[in-house]
């Protein structure tokens, strides 16, 4: 395998791995691996007639995702005792909000740190209570303290020193540097109570958000696997009459209007999502670009195509500040390592 | 300003077995194994039995284990409570 | 990139590395083992440059996989067999779920085990290489693998790492110069050299053995030996596990029930001789 194509396809359509030999199927596993989608795939794959050393390795990634949910959600517990007396509900974003409200995202779903949003003026306040329940800095150079006070939508990341899970306590969905400006106070206004003291997105915006996530928030690495939370997502909420309409509204509340589109123009690509077309708009030559990007692994697992990765890196970190703070940013950076 | 109430739901999550005078927890909900020496034990059972301010458990668990009740008593307690509402075995209000 | 595929136990392997020489080493050191189950490899270990020009450019050999840990520091390219012995270890220290993983060295005599804990320099993989030359069968060095379902131990016989002292010791006691690896010096476990497990030992690969007898060694003190409680003995199987948490509660259970049904004691010894003859006491009292 040349390329994690043949996950994509094994993902949307699990009966086209009737057909691989060993060596595809050692591929798949390492490609999976690589993209954090083993979890998923082996849920995909479940009731396949395979053979039977695929058969245990999917059950056993079935397992260690079920391992992986548990662990999610003893966090997001922990993390409503802490902010909880605060008076605080926190918004649940991403993985851990996929797993807690039970949305066919999470299945399988590997979940990393913790993502929770709240109101920036109590932010503060739960930056104190967190380090008195047992958190410390992940990165406590003064760079990165103040690099992620001044220009990011993000205190800097926090890790249990017991646990060792991390957490990171967001005020908005993309850096205040950004060229789009989301609006936070609609996105706590518009969230949904889940359970007592926590809360998710509203399922536009849950979109909105995935989409940033899948463009400004990091280099694409994981592009796939936000590719395919945002495919399982609008196949749920697609089935709500109105759900088109309201992520068209919201994506202009956000100022997020091509990047939601060009999501939805490449999970049709590379999953067959079906998608409102008015919204997608037609495909654009760069949609090609995204592609070779998120698919930009080889059978061994190794990233591949360097020069586009490094292409949306600067790409990035470009949508993230403006040229000359980008310009300083990258040479503190390299000069640390 | 009442005192802060501590509840556990200890014997719905947990599977323990006593080892060596010692109690072994797996806690289901955190996945996390505790080994557990008194007083810790006794409190988390008076906690199941009933939520408690740290003052009531302090009597209650001296009574159990027959010790008189000092200064030091409630010290110990304090400090074993914020340790299991660390670890996330014990809740407080 | 050149590839190799073996089974060791229940595990299937793909290893890959973009030099020809490390993976021509390795497949001399496991020659005689059999193919991946089925013909499929479901784990991948690999090797490479930690930056392109590495690859070419004073190279260096990072460890890689399925499975890998950052800020891992690259190793030299002459010891370039070490780490893909290490890749091989990270992908089943991470990735392995089905079986529950001791981090000890193990033989196997009249169906029982004999399991033996221990960290770098405790003497267990030369103990091991020892015993299995002596009418032990060996089951693992590195990895003791624990059936979830039915608590024998299964054997993983991977090439043993002997290092330092312990090189010529069993080169002394071993007639067939092919089953050792190349002579690898400085590497930041010292020096080292691979020794592939026994005929027997390949042959045999997949019969498990009871657990019956876990000894804690630690080579190079006066001799001296004490038992070990259950409550220990729970504690540092765990703490030398690395897959433990991950298997929840299904893994205390079980590894509960080998700590209250395996008896355990730690011993010291000052040389080989000393240490086997204090084990095969010690197996002695246990009915191996």
């Amino acid at each position: 395998m040349k390329d994690a194509r043949a996950l994509a396809t094994a993902l949307a359509d699990p009966i086209s791995t009737l057909t691989f030999g060993a060596d595809d199927w050692t591929s798949l596993l390492a490609i999976a691996r690589a993209e954090r989608l083993d979890g998923s795939l082996a849920y995909r794959l479940a009731d396949l007639p395979l053979p039977a050393p695929i058969v245990r390795t999917l059950e056993d990634a079935r397992a260690q995702a079920e391992f992986g949910r548990t662990q999610a959600l003893w966090e997001v517990e922990m993390a409503r005792r802490t902010i909880a007396p605060l008076g605080i509900a926190p918004i649940l974003l991403k993985g851990s909000a996929f797993a807690f409200a039970g949305l066919p995202a999470g299945v399988g779903r590997l979940v990393g740190d913790l993502d929770i949003l709240v109101p920036r003026d109590r932010l503060d306040d739960v930056e104190a209570a967190l380090l008195m329940a047992g958190f410390d800095w992940a990165k406590d150079d003064a760079y990165s303290q103040r690099y992620y006070r001044r220009w990011m939508h993000e205190l800097p990341p926090l890790v249990h020193r017991d646990r060792g899970s991390m957490i990171d306590v967001h005020h908005t969905i993309l850096p205040p540097t950004a060229r789009r400006t989301p609006d936070a106070a609609a996105l706590i206004a518009d969230s949904i109570e889940i359970a007592p003291g926590l809360r998710i997105l509203s399922p536009a915006d849950m979109i909105v958000h995935a989409a940033t996530h899948l463009f400004a928030d990091g280099d694409l690495a994981g592009g796939l696997r936000n590719l395919w939370d945002i495919d399982r997502l609008l196949r749920l909420f697609a089935a709500t009459p109105d759900f088109w309409l309201q992520l068209d509204t919201r994506a202009r509340r956000h100022e997020m209007l091509e990047p939601v589109a060009l999501a939805l123009r490449l999970a049709d690509r590379l999953f067959a999502t079906p998608v409102e077309p008015r919204l997608a708009g037609h495909d654009r030559i760069r949609d090609t670009l995204f592609i070779r990007r998120m698919l930009a692994r080889d059978g061994w697992g190794r990233p591949t195509r360097p020069a586009s990765r490094l292409g949306f890196y600067i790409r990035s970190h470009g949508m993230r500040m403006p040229p000359l703070m980008l310009a300083k940013h990258l040479w503190t950076k390299a000069r640390a390592q | 300003m009442s005192a802060p109430t501590f509840r556990t739901q200890f014997l719905q999550h947990c599977r323990t077995h006593p080892i060596d005078g010692m109690t072994l927890v797996f806690h289901r909900p955190s996945g996390t194994t505790h080994f557990l020496d008194s007083p810790a034990p006794e409190m988390l059972d008076l906690l199941a039995a009933a939520p408690m301010d740290a003052a009531r458990l302090t009597s209650a668990l001296c009574a159990r284990l027959g010790l008189d009740e000092d200064s030091e008593a409630r010290t110990v307690v304090e400090a074993r409570l914020a340790q299991l509402v660390d670890a996330g075995l014990v809740q407080v209000d | 990139m050149h590839s190799f595929a073996v089974r060791i136990g229940r595990i299937s392997y793909r290893i890959g590395s973009p030099w020809a020489a490390p993976i021509a080493a390795l497949r001399r050191l496991y020659a005689d083992y059999p193919a991946p189950e089925d013909g499929i490899a479901t784990v991948t270990a690999r090797i490479g440059p930690p930056r392109p020009w590495r690859r070419w450019i004073r190279p260096q050999v990072a460890i890689e996989g399925d499975h890998s840990l950052p800020d891992t520091v690259p190793m030299a390219y002459d010891h370039a067999l070490l780490a893909i012995e290490m890749a091989m270890n990270m992908q089943v220290a991470l990735g392995e779920r089905r079986h529950l993983l001791i981090h000890a060295s193990a033989v196997e005599r009249n169906g029982k085990a004999l399991i033996m804990p221990g960290d770098s320099g405790s003497g267990k993989s030369t103990l091991a290489a020892l015993l299995g030359e002596r009418g032990w069968r060996l089951l693992a060095d590195e990895f003791v693998m624990i059936d979830m379902a039915t608590g024998m131990a299964i054997p993983f016989p991977r090439a043993i790492s002997l290092k330092n002292s312990a090189i010529a010791e069993v080169e002394g006691r071993i007639a067939d110069p092919a089953r050792f690896g190349p002579y690898l010096s400085n590497t930041p476990k010292g020096e080292l050299r691979h020794l592939r497990p026994n005929a027997q030992a390949i042959a045999r690969m997949d019969e498990p053995a009871l657990p019956a007898l876990i000894l804690f060694p630690s080579y190079g003190y006066e001799a001296a030996s004490d038992g070990v409680s259950r409550s220990e003995l729970f504690m540092r199987l765990t703490e030398g596990s690395t897959n433990y948490v991950a298997l929840g509660q299904p893994g205390f259970d079980r590894m509960l029930q080998l700590a209250e049904t395996v008896p355990s004691a730690r011993f010291a010894y000052p040389d080989s001789d000393s240490g086997i003859a204090i084990v095969e006491q010690f197996c002695a009292e246990a009915g191996l």
